[in-house]
């Protein structure tokens, strides 16, 4: 059967019948899965992996008493309309009043109790957003609206995780991460990186010679595949076929974090886009751009492994507070049940606004096309940043890879080249772990580019192994200036690194003796 | 300051641009027709929006910080000196995602796996269902008509015996003071100081979950608009509250947009010391972050801009009337339908709920059966009428316990009325049904 694409929207739509429309009544994303999807074979079962906490039977809607403690919905009008999209942006500016009462959904049932997985009308949206994007390869997966991605991959921790356990994430990862996992009394241990990701063989080594006493072995992974948060590294296929072997070997659950997916920032993107120029439609334009997209985890996972993250902070706007997971059904429930008795739904009206959006305005294909737009947006301003960076960077200290998806561009400083360390005898004291200047020279350079008027983000903060290092890292992003900003931006970073590491006066002097280094 | 730093998108990067929307006046007195409708700008290609000081739709849509929307918790603060005039000095407010999620938040910053938690008798279902999981257990303390009582409080607590018990003396006590889920009592001042003293005495903390407050229900009043805020707020008769009471800083007060606004928001707000708003926060930080966005500045736009502090007291003066007249309703029907020898209850003077008690001891079967099984026959028997009513065994804080009483909880919430009035005369039949051969000699 072949899998579900837009053009089979309309017709999925009509045959799977009409929305549910009570107060909070039961909803799940099975009864918007293509038949595609269901002639899948089942995931396997991931009783073994829940932790104490999840193990305990959480509530589901059945036994709460909402239907006898309704707001009376009458006593409030609303009428919230949107307006779309900026004129900068190529899309027809167009709107949408969401009513008080009437279509798939409005604001009586948008202001009142709503069932945890989302309300019906947004639900199906992304459930068929996700079949179209990922065609998870089971039958069982499932969807649910999140809290955004910070709360899901919290509500994610509490599943998998006892106090105590460890979970394995890239060497350089999302603070956000370390923070929760922290809080929760899990431990993290990072796994070592290349330009194509976290290296599977690492991976395998840290699972097979895990010394117990540090705790159980690991049984999660969490990882940022496209545009990783801070180093912008976008796993391969090939790189993710090999991390989804060891997980399969090692029975790990892997959370795929991904808010930059949607994000194609691949510069050559650009040279095919305009070949093909103004004769291409709509249609395949968005051909060409659903083409781009990386595969995810979640595309390859047989087994129903995977917990997939989803967040519109990046793509639409953080304020939303909205995302959604995807995962096997056993795993979804268990999100369910959490937000029952937390977050309860998603807030109502960010789900009437986003459904208003997504499905009433833009449609599957409007969709693609903002993101489309999006990246091309990004495209831009990375070019920018990468120009700025050839300009002003001296390249025999900095080096620097253009990121495939995402917002943040990694550079690393080859400390070897400073002058602390081509001066004095200190080459084997940075590599001990005593009195590594890493730290304070990163720190310093921070300062003076703080001062010199431009706010960069420092690698370490990043670290999970916070060990000697012969390298200092920043973080840059080109999501927050405009173009002349950047520029402006970049070239202030320049002459802070320049002036850490003496490039006018000490190191002009060595230029003649380069140092060799690993 | 040029930024290369942190990862967030510009505000001309959101597709939403602006929102209008359409709002009923505080006071339900004011003419049908009058809607306000306001614009909140969205974004615009300059960061000049970003530096305003208004709440705009820009700033609703990026990320905040753990507090949420500093000017509608300012809001929120004003409101609370006014009504509550917590004692102390270092109180202070937070915004978050519903007081599930403040419950929640709440039970895993005081308790580990295995300790105790202090309830009322009869409790929120969701409360039970929060610290189950967490591993918490739960001590429930036997009510009268004034709720919770303290001589029972501070039994459990002067003889908790650890071994015996398997754990801890509790350290926190969660209570629903007003208009109490699923019992409908308010407990009085006099009996909120008494529970107060007993806590101080044991040093327990108190989770004060008060989604009721605001529903004082007034039954006469044709309410007018009032515009003065302390003519207002009398009007309102609210109780006392335990954050009012609280000098040490001992309470933490969930209060919930939910009842008076929108459940749909998932939108409350927490007071409390600032030592304990200080670890919210930090839970915020990696987990919730903030309400919605939408949710902010809907909800801000309505209390800040339109309604004002005296216009959201007008508000809630009109909610009570309403739901005053519903209380009525329902109170008039069963009196109407209900057996007066079998059933029996205290008309609420807040909240949602009437606790009706069921002298199950009239029921033929009585000897022979326990109270839970007399229970189950009426419920079964009620459904066969088509009448929906919750158990009152869904509620206990200790289900294991032995039930010794047999009650049912209805709601005037929702219905219309006459919904209302035939649902009551059908759960009325049943309990005849079910009690049938009460006059005849067995």
């Amino acid at each position: 059967m072949p899998p579900l694409t837009i053009s089979d929207i309309n017709f999925h739509r009509a045959k799977s019948g009409s929305l549910p429309t009570g107060i909070a009544e039961y909803i799940s994303s099975d009864l918007f899965k293509s038949s595609s999807s269901s002639s899948n074979a089942e995931g396997k079962s991931l009783r073994h992996r829940l932790s104490v906490e999840s193990r305990t039977g959480r509530p589901t809607s059945e036994f709460y008493p909402w239907d006898s403690v309704t707001f009376n919905a009458t006593s409030i009008q609303r009428e919230i309309s949107s307006a779309s999209v900026t004129k900068d942006i190529s899309l027809l500016p167009e709107s949408g009043t969401i009513v008080k009462r009437g279509g798939d959904y409005d604001i009586a049932r948008g202001l009142n109790y709503g069932h945890a997985a989302g309300s019906p009308a947004l639900l199906r949206f992304i459930t068929e957003h996700i079949e179209i994007v990922h065609n998870p390869p089971y039958k069982n997966w499932a969807t649910c609206l999140s809290c955004g991605s910070t709360s899901a991959l919290e509500i994610a921790l509490r599943i998998f995780c006892n106090r105590g356990d460890t979970i394995l994430t890239e060497s350089y990862t999302y603070p956000g991460v370390l923070e929760v996992a922290n809080l929760l009394g899990v431990h993290t241990f990072g796994i070592e990186m290349d330009p194509v990701g976290l290296i599977p063989d690492y991976l395998e080594r840290t699972l097979r010679t895990w010394d117990e006493s540090r705790g159980p072995r690991p049984t999660v992974l969490y990882t940022i595949p496209s545009g990783q948060n801070p180093t912008g590294v976008t796993q391969s296929l090939q790189r993710k076929d090999s991390i989804y072997r060891v997980a399969e070997d090692y029975d790990l659950i892997v959370i795929e974090d991904d808010p930059y997916y949607f994000l194609c920032v691949d510069l050559g993107l650009d040279s095919v886009q305009s070949f093909n120029g103004a004769t291409r439609d709509e249609s395949a334009a968005i051909s060409g751009y659903l083409a781009s997209l990386p595969s995810s985890l979640l595309a390859l996972d047989k087994s129903g492994r995977v917990v997939r993250l989803d967040s519109v902070s990046k793509i639409l706007a953080p304020g939303l507070r909205a995302g959604w997971v995807t995962a096997s059904d056993q795993i979804i429930d268990k999100f369910i049940a959490y937000y029952e008795v937390s977050t309860v739904a998603v807030s109502g009206p960010t789900q009437l606004m986003l459904w208003d959006l997504l499905d009433a305005t833009w449609g599957h294909l409007g969709f693609f096309s903002w993101l489309d737009q999006l990246s091309i947006r990004y495209r831009t301003r990375l070019r920018i940043l990468l120009n700025a960076c050839d300009r002003y960077f001296p390249k025999e200290i900095c080096k620097w890879t253009p990121p495939q998806n995402g917002m943040f561009l990694w550079t690393s400083l080859d400390l070897m080249k400073h002058p602390i360390i081509l001066s004095g005898d200190q080459k084997e004291q940075i590599s001990s772990l005593t009195n590594n200047p890493a730290y304070d020279i990163e720190a310093r350079i921070l300062a003076n580019a703080l001062e010199k008027g431009v706010q960069i983000t420092m690698g370490s903060l990043f670290d999970t192994k916070k060990a000697s290092t012969t390298e200092v890292h920043f973080r840059m992003t080109f999501a927050a200036a405009d173009g002349s900003e950047i520029e402006a931006g970049v070239k202030k970073v320049a002459s802070a690194i320049r002036e850490e590491f003496a490039m006018d006066t000490f190191y002009s002097s060595v230029q003649s003796n380069p140092v060799k280094h690993f | 300051m040029l930024s290369l730093g942190p990862g967030a998108p510009r505000g001309e990067y959101y597709p939403f641009v602006n929102l209008e929307s359409s709002i009923l006046r505080s006071s339900q007195n004011s003419s049908i027709e009058p809607k306000f409708s306001s614009l909140y700008a969205g974004a615009k290609e300059s960061e000049e929006t970003q530096n305003q000081t208004t709440y705009d739709l820009v700033k609703a849509l990026s990320y905040g910080d753990g507090t949420g929307c500093v000017e509608l918790v300012e809001f929120m603060t004003e409101h609370v000196k006014k009504v509550h005039r917590p004692r102390y000095q270092d109180w202070k407010c937070i915004l978050t995602g519903g007081n599930t999620l403040a419950l929640d938040i709440a039970l895993r910053m005081f308790h580990k796996r295995g300790s105790f938690l202090l309830t009322e008798e009869y409790t929120y279902t969701s409360a039970l269902e929060t610290a189950e999981p967490l591993g918490v257990h739960v001590v429930g303390i036997k009510m009268d008509n004034d709720g919770l009582i303290p001589s029972e409080m501070n039994n459990i607590l002067e003889h908790w015996n650890p071994e015996v018990r398997g754990g801890a003396k509790p350290q926190v006590l969660y209570t629903i003071p007003t208009g109490q889920n699923p019992t409908g009592i308010t407990a009085s001042r006099a009996r909120r100081e008494e529970i107060y003293a007993v806590a101080q005495k044991h040093n327990i903390y108190i989770i004060e979950d008060d989604p009721y407050y605001y529903l004082q229900l007034q039954s006469t009043s044709e309410p007018k608009a009032v515009h003065d805020f302390q003519e207002a707020f009398n009007h309102l008769q609210l109780p006392t509250s335990y954050l009012n009471i609280d000098t040490d800083g001992r309470v933490l007060r969930m209060d919930s947009f939910s009842k008076i606004i929108a459940p749909g928001v998932r939108m409350s707000w927490i007071t409390a010391s600032e030592q304990i708003i200080e670890r919210v926060f930090r839970t915020h930080e990696v987990s919730l972050q903030s309400p919605s966005g939408f949710s902010q500045i809907l909800v801000y736009k309505l209390l800040s801009e339109q309604w004002g502090q005296v216009g959201f007291l007008n508000w809630i003066m009109g909610l009570q009337s309403l739901y005053g007249e519903r209380r009525d309703a329902l109170i008039s029907a069963c009196q109407k339908y209900l057996p007066d020898d079998l059933v029996s209850w205290v008309t609420p003077t807040a909240g949602f709920f009437i606790w009706l008690k069921i002298d199950h001891l009239k029921h033929p079967l009585s000897r022979q059966l326990e109270p839970s099984a007399i229970e189950d026959l009426i419920y079964a028997e009620s459904i066969k009428e088509r009448a929906l009513v919750l158990r009152g065994s869904w509620f206990r804080a200790e289900p294991s316990a032995q039930m010794e009483d047999v009650n049912f909880r209805i709601t005037f919430a929702s219905s219309t009325f006459e919904e209302m009035d035939l649902a009551v005369k059908r759960f009325g039949s049943a309990l005849k049904r079910c009690f049938g051969n009460i006059e005849q000699p067995i």
